[in-house]
């Protein structure tokens, strides 16, 4: 698995307000995330589980460790946005973490807007980064001396002034030139493409930007979508995007070799992850423990035709 | 410590006023304008209006000389003028100013600029809404009404009255502040007319409607009011500087009698074949002017497909009667272009609308600019000392015809500052001038607000926001119907 780096940054000097979870999550330490994430069992908070998703996908392990943990489909992965606020600025996160750099700013800037103390600074800042992604300088440069009256942000929001029209210094920077270089070329609106389409727009745009393709890929299993889901490969296994298969991706490629005999051996699935498969599929309805296949796709998918 | 504290009002006071008799050296000239923010240099201002106070730019120690008057700034760099002494000023017909800075130690001078007064007095108040340039979400907004001829700012109504409501596409009856109307949405949804002393709110929303009643303007005999009626949505870009697109799938244009409470239409401002939208009556009444495009299916992926002419149709204020044929005035679609916002000026001789690319919501079009029609001679052209290579777009001329206020986004991209342009009898604009603040630059630095919808009014509101907002929230409203 290749290594990612984190691409959020909005500063640790954001979080000093937030404790447990949110404070994990504000520093980026998405170990501690993961670590710390608690699932009841019987109520689903898509929120929830939506940020442990972003934690892994930040360490790009979303497409290798999501099956480890009970999924509640796509919602999971990018909840519905509620106005009053609540969880606009998890989803301009992840956006961000797509690459979905113009949706980030929609959600940072309505996160703002309705912000009950006046502004949401991690928020500005975001509008910050993704100003200056899109090379709106001026408009940065607004956001940026917003946060410079707090003395908890003047520093991060001073150390930005470095990229206002200057297109060399964003060019050096490994995450705002990362997250230029996931602008696709050719415009389009989100309702034209939808999310899937604007995905694959982004991978193909930077096929280093590993969060997009693991999103997408998830995102079709989640939603049990297996059509979509080998189109996908078809599109970008082999390619930098995917040269490989992750250990979800694989357990899907596994079922798709029900519908087209020796498919998984086409993809790079390894034996042990195909004999693992076929286990499964002998103990289903024997009535034999399933527990050891708890982590798989394969279970979510019977878990969730079994509901 | 009395003295002491009269001696603090008294410096304090020279200070403020920004004007020194220290007389200073120049030896040099540096050639070009001065960098000024806003930039006034050689923009035209009416006599009344309030004084334009900015800032030098640069990052040296700056001084103005005005007829030969040095003015030292506050605060660094910011030139505030004393009252009196700029209404002195507007009593001539320009005033030349020349900024002067301090390089090495020694004063240098560029080259002077002037601020042209014209003594066709501008309209003593605009209004306008504030509200974040947002998409979807809002918290705070409200319409304002602002002295032109002071810095002086009050709410017409502002959505903390009624717990947070959207205010929106507010509108005057030939800038006569007791003659208004607006929309309210949200939990005190409803349209607002304001006559004679007197508010109702109205429910418009009909089984014969796309929607509730939208865009307004009022015929100008009071009577009636044009709206539209509009299926919006939008959807957003993945890149570039139109940030959004916010499109129609439908939309029709209708007038809604005051009198009688009801709706009425013309085939031809009601067809599905078309979408028609952003209606304005001409200054005699007689005539109804509205964009319109052929209609366009599958959007959003169509959205470029439409292209907004502007047409008329006859109107009888005295039956509500339309006539039985449209014509076109300006035919945009031929030349891949939209217009939007129709305003013929008072004296009827020009028509001012917005030009841009495709479809109908100009304020996310960055190509969007002013233009005008000459109707005598039925020529069209760009406003071009009014635009900018950013967004140019909603606009109003006053009572005169000789100045016109429109929203730009020219200051920062994002963020709608209002400008006011002189125009001359031949039609010709001057350089506008952003509207004046008494700290422009940390105003609009600080102010996290667009400004909306600016239109000029002959005084000021004289409903107070208490009793809008009693009527936003407890009157239930009167059922608009439908008459044809």
């Amino acid at each position: 698995m290749r290594k990612t780096f984190t691409i959020i940054s909005t500063a640790a000097v954001l979080i000093s307000s937030c404790s447990g979870p949110d404070r994990a999550f504000m520093a980026e330490d998405w170990d501690r995330v993961i670590a710390e994430y608690a699932d009841d069992g019987e109520n689903v908070y898509y929120d929830r589980i939506a940020r442990l998703n972003l934690a892994l996908a930040q360490k790009g392990e979303l497409a290798e460790k999501a099956f480890s943990y009970t999924q509640a489909g796509s919602a999971g992965l990018l909840p519905e946005w509620s106005p009053d606020g609540e969880n606009g600025a998890l989803l301009s996160d992840i956006y961000f973490a797509m690459g979905y750099v113009s949706l980030s700013q929609r959600m940072a800037f309505e996160t703002d807007v309705l912000a009950p103390e006046g502004h949401n600074p991690a928020m500005l800042a975001r509008l910050v980064q993704t100003n200056l992604i899109f090379g709106a300088y001026k408009v940065a440069e607004k956001y940026i001396i917003e946060l410079e009256k707090d003395p908890a942000t003047r520093a991060w929001a001073q150390s930005q002034r470095r990229f206002l029209s200057n297109d060399a210094a964003i060019e050096n920077d490994p995450l705002l030139s990362s997250m230029r270089r996931c602008i696709p070329e050719e415009n389009f609106t989100s309702g034209e493409l939808g999310l899937t389409d604007a995905l694959r727009a982004i991978i193909k745009t930077n096929p280093k930007h590993r969060q997009a393709i693991e999103y997408l890929g998830t995102l079709y299993l989640l939603d049990m979508d297996f059509e979509a889901f080998r189109a996908f490969l078809d599109e970008f296994y082999g390619t930098e995007a995917l040269p490989e298969l992750p250990r979800a991706f694989s357990e899907a490629a596994c079922m798709l070799s029900e519908m087209e005999h020796g498919y998984w051996k086409t993809v790079g699935v390894s034996q042990e992850t195909y004999r693992n498969f076929r286990d499964f599929v002998k103990r289903l309805g024997t009535g034999l423990s399933m527990d050891r296949f708890e982590d798989t796709y394969f279970y979510y998918v019977m878990r969730a035709n079994s509901q | 410590m009395k003295r002491l504290a009269i001696l603090s009002i008294l410096i304090a006071t020279v200070g403020g006023f920004s004007s020194c008799s220290r007389d200073i050296t120049v030896t040099g000239n540096i050639q070009g304008q001065p960098s000024i923010y806003p930039d006034y240099c050689d923009v035209t201002v009416p006599e009344n209006i309030a004084p334009l106070n900015f800032s030098y730019t640069g990052e040296e120690d700056c001084a103005l000389q005005v007829d030969g008057r040095t003015i030292f700034p506050q605060r660094g760099r910011e030139f505030i003028f004393r009252r009196s002494q700029w209404r002195r000023w507007m009593t001539g017909d320009a005033v030349s100013m020349k900024i002067l800075v301090r390089k090495d130690g020694k004063w240098m001078s560029y080259d002077p600029f002037e601020i042209k007064v014209s003594h066709e007095r501008i309209d003593p108040y605009i209004s306008y809404r504030l509200i974040p340039p947002g998409y979807q979400g809002w918290q705070v907004m409200g319409i304002y009404q602002r002295n032109l001829e002071t810095y002086r700012q009050s709410p017409v109504i502002e959505n903390r009255m009624t717990g947070g409501d959207c205010v929106n596409c507010h509108t005057y009856n030939q800038r006569d502040p007791g003659t208004m109307v607006f929309h309210a949405r949200a939990d005190f949804r409803g349209t607002f007319v304001i006559k004679d002393d007197a508010i109702e709110k109205l429910n418009t929303k009909t089984d014969s409607t796309i929607s509730a009643l939208v865009y307004p303007y009022w015929h100008p005999e009071g009577r009636y009011i044009t709206f539209s009626t509009n299926a919006t949505k939008q959807s957003f870009f993945n890149h570039g500087p139109d940030r959004i697109e916010v499109f129609d799938s439908a939309s029709d244009v209708v007038v809604y009698d005051v009198e009688k409470h009801s709706l009425t239409w013309s085939p031809l401002t009601k067809s599905t074949e078309m979408f028609e939208t952003f209606p304005s009556f001409s200054p005699d009444g007689k005539w109804l002017y509205f964009c319109s495009s052929k209609a366009v299916d599958n959007m959003p992926y169509n959205y470029d497909q439409a292209h907004y002419g502007i047409y008329r149709i006859a109107f009888n204020a005295a039956d509500g009667t339309f006539g039985d044929s449209l014509e076109c005035i300006y035919d945009a679609a031929a030349e891949d272009k939209s217009a939007s916002f129709p305003r013929i000026s008072p004296d009827g001789r020009w028509l001012a609308f917005t030009r841009h690319r495709c479809g109908n919501f100009s304020i996310w079009h960055q190509d969007a600019d002013i233009w005008m029609i000459d109707l005598e001679s039925g020529e069209s052209r760009p406003a071009e000392a009014m635009n900018s290579d950013e967004v140019d777009s909603y606009h109003d001329w006053s009572g005169d015809s000789r100045w016109m206020v429109f929203s730009s986004r020219r200051d920062d991209g994002l963020y709608t500052r209002l400008y006011i342009s002189h125009i001359d009898e031949n039609g010709h604009e001057s350089k506008p001038f952003m509207l004046p603040q008494k700290n422009p630059k940390d105003y609009y630095k600080d102010l996290m607000f667009s400004y909306n919808i600016p239109e000029f009014m002959t005084g000021k509101v004289g409903m107070s926001m208490h009793r809008i907002s009693t009527c936003m929230r407890k009157d239930p409203g009167t059922q608009v119907t439908v008459s044809r």
